[in-house]
């Protein structure tokens, strides 16, 4: 999976392309807490290209939720496919995550 | 039409983007609804992972088959393995509800597949674990809060999905 990160003003977007699953989950978490361990603590990740979650990176995310929270930061997820806004909404994740069609949208809620 | 994929695969995780990958051209090749077929792709890696992680812990020398059927609107999903008994349905499942402190990190994968899918079955028999999953087009699951799929419980130890 590739990530490709940039800044809008304050807030770190980070676009994920291809797959976020077992294989990719660890290198993500890698790099998402690394972020928010050196103080980004708006965060937006753009799901636009993003194929395909497993439970694996909904454990990142949720990881990267907890820790944000610690260090009173806020993130929002937008783009989603209709399949990964099912796989949240059946895992419970869309009433814990700040979720907008557009990353602009997303952008202004953080 | 009917179509058939079988595969044979390592007990490692690694054999998973293989899985996929396999598995999401034999969809595509079928012409199969993209929901659905990201629906069952994903219970894949879900179930196929947890077979690997709990049923043999990542033993590279051992195998399992996945077999996956189509047949008119009915894909059929059959994870068989020489594994110890595992039972991925008794796999509690998480508290969707919970808040964010609150929640547990884990047990989500079989959460998913048993969602996603229209019926998800297990039996243990010839001392191996067989899983059976079968998706319906047009039978989207259900919203997260208060329903459970509609799931089957057979008369010879066969296990369907839980009810609260």
């Amino acid at each position: 999976m590739e990530v490709t990160e940039r800044r809008d003003g304050e807030v770190t977007v980070l676009e994920l392309v291809g797959k976020l699953d077992s294989n990719t989950a660890k290198g993500f978490e890698e790099r998402l807490m690394g972020l928010i361990d050196k103080g980004n603590s708006r965060l937006v990740l753009d799901f636009g290209r993003l194929d395909y979650i497993s439970s694996a990176g909904l454990r990142v995310l949720l990881m990267a939720a907890k820790r944000l929270k610690a260090a009173s930061g806020r993130m929002a997820l937008c783009g989603m496919s209709e399949h990964i806004r099912e796989v949240f909404e059946i895992s419970g994740f869309s009433s814990i995550f700040a979720i907008h069609g557009t990353q602009q949208e997303s952008v202004a809620a953080v | 039409m009917s179509e058939r994929l079988e595969l044979t695969l390592h007990c490692s995780l690694d054999e998973i983007p293989r899985l996929v990958e396999a598995v999401e051209g034999f969809f595509e090749s079928n012409g199969l609804p993209l929901r659905m077929g990201m629906d069952l792709v994903l219970a894949i890696d879900e179930m196929a992972t947890n077979v690997i992680t709990y049923g043999y812990g990542d033993d590279a020398a051992a195998t399992f088959d996945v077999i996956v059927s189509v047949d008119g609107s009915e894909v059929t999903v059959e994870i068989i393995d020489c594994g110890k008994p595992f039972n991925p349905l008794e796999i509690p499942e998480p508290d969707t509800g919970s808040s964010l402190e609150d929640r547990p990190i884990g047990g989500l994968g079989v959460h998913l597949a048993r969602r996603l899918m229209t019926r998800v079955e297990y039996r243990r028999e010839s001392g191996k674990n067989r899983l059976v999953m079968h998706k319906r087009s047009g039978d989207d699951a259900p919203p997260a809060a208060g329903a459970d799929p509609d799931t089957e419980t057979g008369r010879d130890g066969t296990q369907g999905g839980r009810r609260p």
